[in-house]
């Protein structure tokens, strides 16, 4: 690998990661404010405020690293204003300056009480619709319903990994109670957002690979099968979460609390890991 | 959930950490890039008696040119009258200057109809016939 696809990977990857997260946990603080004590909802405003921080540069970073690519002149090709120009009029620099607009709304919405929930919607719609702009997406005759549910996908998908910080942050306080009512209520989102994100990412894989055998015998397939498979540890380690740990919590139980952020711990390593996996998926590879 | 209760949440994703890694390392990344790779002559690997007067490329779908460069059998990059052309079109032919007898080297690069980089190389030998 190359310095510069390096680069991409690593600037994808932030990019990605932040900028969904970063809607996710506006959603978080919107959807479980009445839950939440004054110092998690300031603890939740600093961790979306670094996430954009994160995600802003990282969308830009994205555009240069394709410019570099597209150059074949190492990192440094990336400073080449005539394929700035190409790009940025083409589908790679409107995704990009699409999830920049949703990243402004949600800075906005993260500053202003009262815009709040309007810039969640419209901006972390923006992100969610933004990563379909490049890609397979936009193949054949489906482009808009395939664009559809890969915005559903990613919409569920930023709501969860959005979550974890402030749920991790939250599970180390003291009042089991009310930690273990926060639980409740996100394992009660959670559950409609994962069949969600499960129905369409399975749709789309469906439709990408053109049927079982290429999950195995295509390069493609392989890697989305790895992805596969760390989503489904994914969701054991959330299952753990909703009908062992949570319950305990309620119950009062020592050490629940400690079990629950190391299992949320392990979640947020996996979403990582899933998140390179995308990364590479969507930078090297193709569907057959 | 027995499984996951019985192994520690370090050693779950150190796993999962090399099965990705494998994975990666298995299916050869690079060469599986996004759009299938051109028709080209002179063809891959071919060997001819006479230099070629050009190179001609032709994709699937129309794509736009950004770089591309040729390169002798020391390295050194052969100078071409056009490394880019930015319009969006599937077949590019690319005039060539005089060229010795050795091994050449051709680096393409494109924007996709799809907004990724692509990219790919071929080569081809002159060798005159004596």
């Amino acid at each position: 690998m190359s310095s510069v696809e390096a680069f991409n990977l690593v600037a994808k990857l932030l990019s990605y990661g932040a900028a969904l997260a970063a809607t996710g946990a506006l959603s978080f603080m919107v959807i479980f404010r009445s839950l939440l004590v004054t110092a998690e909802v300031a603890m939740v405003k600093r961790h979306v405020a670094v996430l954009l921080a994160v995600a802003v540069p990282a969308s830009l970073a994205t555009v240069y690293a394709t410019v570099a690519l597209l150059n074949g002149a190492g990192l440094a090709g990336g400073f080449d204003s005539e394929l700035w120009a190409l790009v940025a009029r083409t589908a790679a620099g409107d995704s990009a300056w699409l999830r920049l607009a949703g990243l402004a709304l949600l800075l906005a919405g993260l500053l202003m009480a009262r815009l709040r929930l309007p810039a969640l919607l419209t901006g972390g719609l923006l992100v969610a619709l933004s990563f379909g702009l490049v890609g397979h997406v936009q193949d054949g005759p489906n482009a808009l319903w395939l664009h559809a549910l890969l915005t559903l996908h990613l919409a569920a998908v930023a709501f969860w990994i959005g979550s974890l910080w402030p749920l991790f942050r939250v599970a180390g306080t003291p009042g089991a109670a009310r930690v273990a009512a926060v639980m409740r209520r996100f394992g009660r989102i959670a559950a409609v957002s994962v069949a969600c994100l499960l129905l369409a990412g399975i749709v789309l894989a469906a439709l990408f690979l053109g049927g079982i055998v290429p999950l195995v015998t295509t390069p493609y397939g392989r890697l989305l099968l790895v992805k596969l498979a760390l989503v489904a540890l994914l969701l054991g380690f959330a299952a753990l979460n909703k009908w062992r740990l949570v319950p305990r919590l309620s119950a009062g139980e020592a050490g629940a609390a400690l079990r629950l952020r190391r299992s949320i711990a392990a979640e947020i390593a996996l979403v990582a890991l899933i998140l390179l996996a995308t990364a590479v998926l969507t930078s090297s590879f193709s569907p057959p | 959930m027995l499984i996951i209760r019985s192994c520690t949440g370090a050693r779950v994703l150190a796993a999962a950490l090399v099965l990705l890694a494998a994975a990666v390392l298995l299916s050869g990344a690079a060469a599986y890039a996004h759009s299938k790779a051109p028709k080209v002559t002179p063809a891959d690997g071919s060997e001819l008696a006479e230099a070629p007067r050009e190179l001609t490329l032709t994709f699937e779908e129309a794509v736009r040119l950004t770089s591309l460069r040729l390169y002798d059998a020391e390295d050194d990059e052969v100078a071409l009258p056009s490394k880019r052309s930015l319009e969006a079109v599937r077949e590019r032919r690319v005039p060539l200057p005089p060229l010795g007898a050795g091994r050449y080297r051709v680096e393409w690069r494109v924007l996709s109809a799809d907004g990724h980089p692509v990219s790919g190389a071929f080569h081809f030998t002159i060798a005159p016939a004596p």
